[in-house]
């Protein structure tokens, strides 16, 4: 790689030295600096109960470390499960490397061949195995990672909350929900390790999320790994936080239990991936047709109501009209934010344009989004208001609202 | 202090002809040339360099010996109106010439990359079409290669978003559009700058020689956005395109089971 936007060595220089010498104002982070810090909404629900703030940042301090050094603290129950070399922050502190024997990481690279085909056939050393072991970074590594390339956006702590967030649409995310929006999950499950690994490689079409395809994988990898501390943070935090508020106690017990919580959410993500047990129906105009049908449709689709006529994004539900009779936007997302639905005609699918993404949306909805799934709807007869057939009707109806005029 | 002066301007001459010879070995030139067309690019820029270099030294040479002379009391008084015909013909004439004789010279490496009457044709005589559209928007990179029905803009296209990938050793051609505002396409390996302005197609074309990844650039400044408008390039031989273009066709047809593996 030529010119780098990654990855510069990291040294804040002589310019830097340079400056502070000049202005005289050094800069001491001080020992608080590498913390991380408590979620504003926790901040105000423990406002009056100092010492139950005090033990919640103790405790998720010895859970997910600090900025320079997180870590995941091993409960029990994942001593016991054993080391899953597809999950390498299942392992201890800091980061997997070290901890993988030679058969791991053949593993690990025999699982990801596919995607690894090209970086196998041009490595500079034949032995790529060798090479991704030797380049994982640790859980450091990557908040550091992190800081340089992500925090601007998605702020110290993930919670979308960065500088550069706070002037553009939509919002950057706030992992500490643990809501994602482009998965292919049901359920509103958690994301796979793919979902995200896929979602650095392209990023987010039409918004300000790009993509790092330009990172090496095991980069992404370990970015993945550290959204997921993130969030999983993020998550047992306001656990805690809401076990406070129905009168329970912010200990040891209540964060392991918290914890094991949260990632059963995430290790369920595995049996909730949406897929079609089947040959795709091919696109044709009879398939669009029936699409357009059901889209219309108030009793089946119903898309219209949101997406309107013609697929714009203006259906009647999208818009409330206030007292002065301006339209504005009715919904707004899961973090508060007001959001219009997509406009299909633009071009762009956010959360990838091939068949089976746009599959995914209808079927499971966005989560944080009004934007209902409709693949296990039930109608008034208790049976699926949608067929397979009608699925993939709706979604090749969709995709070609997006095809250009010729 | 003109002798300090004096030689401070000799100084910054020699500091910036050894950073221009020192520059390829540490990486700060122009990335290595892979392209049939930047050996062009490169030889001109090789003689602008020189050409501007000579005069670099011997303006600031001239500067530091007249500003050292002077200290040393040498020299004497001049008239403000004083001048010298026969020099002023000769600093007229000869840069004048030089450039006039630069602007001859670049004709034929830009009408071999920029004319349309250059863009390679394929075996029946006609142009080769656009191997793929790239769309530049605020503030991203997306390749699109046409499905079956050799279209772009329809349901079959193969999306690439932030990564061009091209066959080497064969001439290609794109056609470059903008979702939005005006971006160029920069790719520096190439030697191949394009402005793209929106609702308009532009092509180019290049023929890539060495397999690999390139840094592929926005070189217009496009919004807040235009830093992290960057995206790569991949050069593959012709086989692992081919293959490229069967999994991307596959995974338009992906019902998904796969990942549940
Ligand atoms: C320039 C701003 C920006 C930068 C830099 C950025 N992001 Fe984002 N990111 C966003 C925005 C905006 C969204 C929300 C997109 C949406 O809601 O459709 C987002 C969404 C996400 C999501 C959630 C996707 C989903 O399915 O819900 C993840 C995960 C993410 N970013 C990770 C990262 C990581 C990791 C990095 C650094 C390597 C990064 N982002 C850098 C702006 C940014
Ligand atoms: C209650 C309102 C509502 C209804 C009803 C609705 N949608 Fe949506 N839809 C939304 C919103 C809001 C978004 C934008 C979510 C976002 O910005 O992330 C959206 C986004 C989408 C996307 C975006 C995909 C992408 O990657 O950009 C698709 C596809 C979609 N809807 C299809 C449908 C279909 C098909 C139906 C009918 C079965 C439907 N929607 C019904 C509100 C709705
Ligand atoms: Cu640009």
């Amino acid at each position: 790689m030529g010119l780098q936007m990654t990855r510069a060595p990291h040294r804040p220089g002589l310019l830097c030295c340079l400056a502070l010498a000049l202005t005289g104002c050094g800069f001491d982070p001080g020992p608080g600096a590498m913390k991380l810090s408590l979620n504003p909404a926790s901040e105000k629900a423990l406002a009056d109960a100092p010492k139950e703030r005090a033990a919640l940042e103790v405790l998720l301090e010895r859970l997910f470390g600090t900025r320079a050094g997180p870590r995941y603290e091993l409960i029990d129950a994942w001593k016991e499960d054993g080391t899953d070399p597809k999950h390498p922050d299942r392992m201890l502190e800091g980061g997997a490397r070290a901890e993988f024997s030679p058969e791991q990481w053949s593993a690990i690279v025999a699982a990801n061949r596919e995607r690894l085909a090209y970086e196998i056939s041009h490595a500079p050393n034949a032995d790529s195995s060798a090479a991704l072991a030797d380049t994982y970074p640790s859980l450091a590594e990557s908040a550091e990672l992190f800081r340089t390339q992500c925090l601007h956006c998605h702020g110290v702590e993930g919670g979308g909350d960065g500088p550069t967030g706070a002037t553009i649409s939509p919002k950057p995310r706030d992992f500490r929900k643990g809501i994602f929006k482009f998965t292919a999950v049901k359920d509103k499950a958690r994301p796979r390790r793919e979902d995200l690994e896929e979602l650095l490689e392209r990023g987010v079409d039409g918004t300000a999320m790009p993509s790092f395809l330009r990172l090496s994988l095991p980069e992404r990898e370990g970015l993945v790994d550290y959204v997921r501390l993130l969030a999983i943070r993020g998550e047992v935090e306001s656990l805690l936080v809401a076990g406070f508020q129905d009168d329970e106690e912010i200990d040891d017990a209540a964060a392991a239990e918290a914890l094991e919580i949260v990632w059963g959410r995430w290790q369920k993500a595995r049996e909730k991936v949406i897929a079609f047990d089947g040959v795709v129906p091919p696109d044709s105009p009879a398939m669009r047709a029936r699409g357009r049908e059901l889209f219309l449709d108030p009793k089946r689709g119903n898309c219209v109501s949101c997406h309107g006529a013609e697929g714009k994004g203006d259906g009647a539900l999208a818009f409330k009209t206030d007292a002065q009779g301006r339209k504005t936007p009715a919904y707004r997302d899961d973090w508060g934010f007001e959001i219009m639905p997509r406009d299909f005609t633009s071009g762009v699918f956010r959360g990838g344009s091939r068949p089976i993404d746009i599959y995914r949306r209808v079927y499971a909805g966005i989560n944080g989004t009004p934007m209902p799934g409709i693949g296990e709807t039930k109608g008034p007869d208790g049976e699926l208001l949608l067929s397979h057939e009608d699925l993939w009707a709706l979604v090749h109806y969709v995709r070609s609202l997006a095809e250009r005029a010729h | 202090m003109r002798a300090l002066v004096a030689t401070l301007f000799a100084l910054f001459a020699a500091l910036a002809v050894w950073s221009f010879a020192v520059a390829p070995a540490h990486g700060w030139a122009m990335p290595e040339n892979v392209a049939t067309l930047g050996t062009s690019v490169d030889e001109l820029f090789g003689k602008i360099q020189w050409i501007v270099g000579a005069f670099f030294v011997l303006t600031v040479g001239g500067l530091a010996w007249i500003v050292w002379r002077s200290a040393q009391g040498g020299g004497g008084a001049r008239s403000a109106l004083a001048s010298h015909t026969k020099l002023e013909v000769l600093w007229t004439v000869v840069p004048g010439a030089i450039l006039v004789w630069l602007a001859l010279v670049q004709i034929a490496p830009w009408e071999a990359m920029k004319f349309s009457s250059s863009i390679p044709r394929s075996a029946d005589g006609k142009p080769k079409p656009p191997l793929c559209e790239v769309w530049a928007s605020q503030f991203d990179w997306r390749a699109l290669y046409p499905g079956a029905d050799g279209r772009c803009g329809t349901g079959d296209d193969l999306h690439s978003p932030y990564e061009l990938v091209v066959p080497v050793n064969e001439p290609v051609v794109l056609a470059l559009h903008s979702r939005d505002v005006i971006h160029s396409f920069f790719v520096p390996s190439f030697r191949l700058k394009q402005d793209i302005l929106p609702g308009r197609e532009t092509l180019v074309w290049f023929e890539c020689t060495k397999p690999g990844t390139y840094d592929l650039l926005c070189a217009e400044l496009c919004g807040w956005g235009h830093y992290k408008m960057a995206g790569s390039v991949r050069a593959l031989p012709r086989a692992e395109y081919e293959q490229f273009l069967e999994r991307k066709t596959r995974e338009l047809s992906s019902n998904g089971m796969e990942d549940t593996k």
